[in-house]
């Protein structure tokens, strides 16, 4: 039979793909066995990582002078470039404040190396392998977005590179314990259940209607709330769900007070917050007691809201905000924002680098000069009763407990600023 | 509330989120019906025209005011951009103007974003139509959403009016159906083409600053408006400008109807559904009209 | 007439697979290791392993999308939909959480089948619409796609707004101590792309290629010469489709990671900008496409750092190429390599000699007559029938 040489190449072409995937199929790779992370676990059950001395006494990222830390943050693309572009002038200032002071931790100055995931999962893939393998960060500090961290959580584990204060409320990070890995923001499940308990003793027989983004935050905030009103008379009469990319949630919040709802929950972040209560309290002169996660105390989302709107609207705080004036530890952050990040905006976000900047400069010194992954992890784990100079609360960790922020306040809008009030709720679990 | 009664108000409240699709598919029509273009980039060039007029209103604090200045600046960009940007692929089929809108979509969104920052904003609400909302039974709709209904049709009032009755009108379908004839016959197709991008993105500043209006004012917040927009523009017929304000006002109702009946987890599959059923059955829309290719 | 001949054009295709063999062993040499971090410092461009593993990734699907966008003129912006579907596939398949243990090439091939069944579903509709219907529909599947990945009911499967987490794949043990966990995972990527990648160029040459670019330049006119147009439109589709599964499945693979934010409206637009910057209807254009998705990342944040405003307007940036391109380049960088392959070093000199710097960079330019990647050419521009670079624009 004659045969073109083009049909003999597509043949061999054929060949040679048939046996590459054979090659494949046989060679089954993956399947990690031994993974550690127990689950069926309920939530907040502390569970103990890793045994310590699996951790190798790494001193990669560290030299004589200089410790080298790592992030990824969105700093372009969707909305969230906005958390980026505010959290890391807070952060830079703070470590900028310390190396100029003190000279930095144990006379090693901090570098803080700030990589832009545009919020792209695949994309901080890329960067944090890049700051792990290439540049080689010591820890990585405050990773932000719940789906982005994920595609990098398993990677950082394996190469056990501490994944400090991970800066989202989502469980999954936080349990089950992973040695190396450290939340920071209260987890929404815990702030919900606070929520949900303060709403059953205000309205101790409501009907409670909840509108939640349709994503981790949001259903984590929506197990929260419903732990909290458990064994009391509140009734849970409608769960409405959004895009993050909608901007009118007219029908969501039509669809609570037609099923029937006297107070009103929600889940979102600033931007719908504000459609929420001014479609509720304006549009449809709804006048109904609404409360919602602390992601929105921003004075931003009063006036999105419109001022008028938002009075009386409650939701938490884990740090002092920034219209209390007065605070010594406001002020100072002003103070340094002016001195080493002049043309960033101050805001709150701003407050919440500092924050986390001070709770990583504190484990830092608590390490010693003897810094290595294995002795900071072990530093980390002994802070106790820490109340950073911004926060609302103290801060413990252990090794069993992971979670950095755990206790926290309410505050009410009032005006064009959210004002602290009532007690400090706490979450922290004795070990 | 009573069945029937929560049946209405979600018509009502549907009806007030459609106008907004209304009034941007007229928009994609508009281009359509007189450049046989699908401008992809209306949502993006409605919200950097609305952050313009936020500017107007930073400056100017008369509402009224800067709404017609932007109006106006709208009105020559649109025309500006059909000059400059799409009069070179004009010729050319679909794929490079279709290519070209998604750059220019590119282009205005990263723009406004430069200028103005991812922080959302309040954008005010004009005094007439601020004030309690409107009450017939127990149904509810604010003065702003029913006042944005009200501005939708007269839009199209005045485009049908435009089109159907004016010499210009004629002009502008004639360009759209036979250039070469048209220029034949001694219309200067040049200006049709800019005229009917001009228009469309004069209507489109209306529906974006509506939008900030009931809404807030961000950078992203056409993006999901677009898609319904282009559903309802699809559902009515993409060269039929009444068929835009149906199809808008239908979108808006079976997306708060399905958000309500079925689940708030299926609005935006809800018009992804729509868009495919209309092009199954009826791909011309409800009230295209059917073009006969000739070969 | 090329000034660069069969041979030399051989040996390059060689150079360059060799290049990409033994590449993952290139950094073990410590003059290649400083000069990759040299690299990546001044200009951004990371050339790790990891990457360029990924660069694989997207060569599938970009030129998965070039078949059915550039070869047969069909518009979609929801190719990232059919990457997400093959994604997702992957990932159930690998998940360890579901019990069966599925070997990683059957999965990455279910992925490919089972995007090619859900493209032949939306190519059968997709007949009956074209250009602007075509696009406004598979925008709209895009967009409502993280809502659907989301519903309740199949969230289980798919993890929600979660995702699902995949283990790090490993060298298995009979290769141990030749190659490690990241070399392997190149190997095992990179292959099957190379793979694909030439079975498309192939299928391009051959009948259906040619049926595919009669579709695309007249509908009418390929009818009339006996094309089946049912037939050839829904076979784009799905092929393209069969290869962003695939391409979706390595994905998932290599990321170890798939979620609903992985993909959305803004990644669909990029491909279509990757592949319009690269090259429409060709295969060179397609590896272009994957080299600047891939890269131009980390190029633009170098960038930003020397002009912090490029930070923002990035996209601008991106649109004004897009539009730049499809008016005066519309085949593409891949379209530029091959007129300079063409050009005659000698003439250019000369013509430059003589003071004609017009002809001289006017030679440059696309000579309207020859373009034909796009459809008729443009009634605007006169025609030079200039049968001199008689050569076909579109052989590749």
């Amino acid at each position: 039979m004659i045969r073109s040489k083009e049909s003999i190449f597509r043949l061999l072409l054929l060949l040679v793909a048939a046996v590459g995937l054979v090659a494949f199929a046989a060679c089954g790779d993956d399947e990690e066995d031994g993974g550690n992370g127990a689950d069926g676990t309920p939530a907040g059950t502390p569970t103990a990582g890793d045994d310590l001395s699996s951790i190798p006494e790494d001193t990669t990222g560290i030299t004589a002078t200089e410790i080298l830390l790592g992030s990824h943050m969105p700093l372009s693309g969707a909305a969230a470039a906005l958390y980026g572009n505010q959290i890391v002038p807070g952060m830079q200032a703070y470590i900028d404040y310390i190396n100029d002071v003190e000279g930095g931790v144990n006379g090693r100055k901090i570098r803080l190396q700030v990589e832009d995931d545009t919020y792209d999962p695949s994309r901080t893939n890329s960067v944090v392998r890049t700051l792990v393998n290439q540049d080689g960060i010591f820890a990585l500090l405050s990773g932000l977005g719940t789906a982005q961290h994920s595609a990098v959580f398993d990677f950082l584990k394996e190469e056990q590179v501490p994944d400090l204060f991970t800066a989202t409320g989502a469980t999954k990070f936080t349990d089950p314990i992973t040695r190396t890995a450290f939340g920071y923001n209260p987890n929404y499940i815990q702030e919900g259940d606070a929520i949900g308990k303060y709403i059953a003793r205000t309205h101790p027989s409501a009907k409670l209607g909840l509108i939640i983004q349709n994503d981790d935050f949001g259903r984590d905030g929506e197990k929260g709330i419903r732990q909290g009103i458990e064994g009391s008379d509140v009734e849970v009469v409608t769960v409405e769900t959004y895009e993050a990319v909608s901007t009118d949630l007219t029908a969501q919040v039509q669809n609570v007070r037609n099923a029937g709802a006297d107070v009103l929950a929600f889940y979102a972040l600033p931007l719908q917050a504000g459609s929420i209560i001014s479609t509720a309290h304006e549009d449809l002169a709804w006048d109904v007691p609404i409360y919602a996660t602390g992601v929105v105390a921003d004075p931003s989302t009063i006036q999105l809201a419109g001022e008028a709107n938002a009075q009386g609207v409650i939701t938490t705080a884990y740090l002092r905000p920034l219209n209390q004036g007065d605070d010594p530890g406001v002020i100072e952050h002003q103070r340094i924002m002016a001195q080493y990040q002049p043309e960033a905006t101050v805001a709150n976000l701003s407050i919440y680098g500092h924050s986390v900047a001070e709770l990583a400069v504190e484990v830092l010194k608590a390490a010693g000069p003897n810094l290595n992954r294995r002795s900071v992890i072990e530093a980390a784990e002994s802070i106790r009763d820490f109340t950073c100079s911004l926060c609302l609360g103290p801060i413990n960790l252990g090794p069993t407990d992971h979670r950095s922020i755990e206790t926290f306040s309410f505050a009410r809008a009032e005006g064009a600023s959210w004002v602290v009030f009532g007690d400090l709720v706490s979450y922290e679990t004795t070990e | 509330m009573d069945e029937f009664e929560e049946f209405a108000q979600q018509v009502v409240t549907g009806a007030s989120i459609g106008s907004i699709y209304a009034i941007v598919a007229l928009a994609i029509v508009m281009i359509y019906r007189s450049t046989s273009v699908v401008n992809f980039a209306q949502g993006e060039l409605a919200m950097f025209t609305t952050f313009i007029s936020w500017s107007f209103i930073q400056s100017l604090d008369y509402f009224w005011a800067s709404f017609a200045l932007t109006i106006l600046v709208a009105f020559f960009l649109g025309g500006a951009l059909e000059v400059l940007v799409m009069r070179p692929v004009e010729q050319a089929p679909h794929l490079n103007s279709i290519v070209v809108t998604l750059g220019l979509l590119a282009v205005f969104n990263s723009l406004a974003f430069w200028r103005y920052g991812p922080v959302p904003r309040a954008f005010p609400k004009p005094e007439i139509l601020s004030g309690d909302p409107i009450t017939v039974g127990s149904v509810t709709i604010s003065q702003l959403n029913l006042g944005i209904i009200v501005i939708a049709l007269l839009i199209m009032a005045a485009l049908f009016g435009l089109f159907n009755y004016t010499k210009l009108g004629l002009a502008m379908r004639a360009t759209a159906q036979n250039p070469v004839a048209s220029r034949l016959v001694g219309i200067n197709v040049s200006r049709m083409l800019a005229l009917g991008w001009a228009l469309s993105a004069a209507v489109g500043a209306i529906g974006g600053m509506l939008t900030a209006a009931s809404l807030t004012l961000s950078v992203d917040m056409m993006v999901a408006i677009l898609i319904f927009a282009f559903a309802g523009a699809v559902l009515g017929g993409l060269d039929s400008p009444a068929g835009a304000i149906v199809g808008g006002l239908g979108v808006g109702i079976l997306q708060a109807l399905a958000g309500n009946y079925i689940s708030s987890q299926v609005d935006i599959m809800a018009a992804f559904v729509i868009i495919i059923a209309v092009l199954m059955l009826r791909p011309t829309g409800l009230f295209g009209r059917r073009v006969v290719r000739r070969v | 007439m090329t000034t660069i001949g069969r041979r030399p054009q051989t040996i390059a295709w060689l150079a360059l697979v060799a290049a990409l063999f033994f590449f993952p062993y290139f950094d073990t040499w410590p003059g290649f290791a400083w000069f990759l971090r040299n690299l990546e410092e001044t200009t951004g461009l990371n050339l790790s392993v990891f990457e360029v593993t990924t660069f694989a990734v997207w060569l599938v699907i970009l030129t998965g999308l070039n078949l059915l966008t550039g070869y047969s003129g069909q518009i979609s912006l929801g190719h990232s939909a059919l990457v997400a579907a093959g994604g997702y596939i992957a990932a159930i398949l690998l998940d360890p959480d579901n019990s069966t243990e599925v070997p990683v090439a059957v999965a990455v091939l279910g992925a490919g089948l089972g995007a090619c069944a859900i493209g032949f579903a939306i190519g059968v509709p997709a007949l009956r619409l074209s250009g602007p219907y075509l696009a406004i529909a598979t925008l709209a599947l895009i967009v409502s796609l993280p809502q659907l990945l989301k519903l309740d009911n199949i969230a289980e499967w798919t993890g929600g707004a979660s995702g699902i987490n995949l283990p790090t794949p490993h060298a298995p043990s009979f290769l141990d101590g030749v190659v490690d966990d990241h070399q392997w995972l190149y190997y095992s990527v990179m292959f099957p792309a190379v793979i694909m990648t030439v079975l498309a160029w192939n299928l391009m040459r051959s009948r259906v290629g040619r049926a595919f670019i009669a579709l695309r330049d007249s509908e009418i006119g390929a009818q009339q010469m006996g094309v089946n147009v049912a037939l050839y439109k829904t076979l784009a589709f799905g092929l393209s489709a069969l290869y962003a599964g695939v391409g979706g499945g390595l994905f998932a693979y290599q990321q170890q990671f798939v979620s609903p934010e992985s993909f959305g409206v803004f990644q669909s637009i990029q491909l279509l900008v990757a592949v319009v910057i690269g090259g429409l209807a060709s295969i060179l254009g397609s590896i272009l496409a994957a080299a600047f998705f891939t890269f131009q990342v980390g190029v633009i944040g170098r960038l930003t750092e020397v002009i912090p405003a490029v930070d923002r307007l990035r996209w601008a940036f991106y649109g004004v190429l897009l539009i730049v391109m499809m008016v005066s380049l519309p085949t593409g960088a891949a379209g530029l390599v091959r007129r300079l392959a063409r050009l005659r070093l000698a003439d250019v000199v000369s013509a430059w000699r003589s003071g004609d710097v017009g002809r001289a960079i006017s030679s440059l330019r696309e000579r309207p007559a020859v373009v034909r990647i796009l459809g008729a050419p443009s009634m605007k521009q006169t025609p030079t029938m200039e049968t001199k670079q008689g050569g076909d624009d579109r052989s590749d």
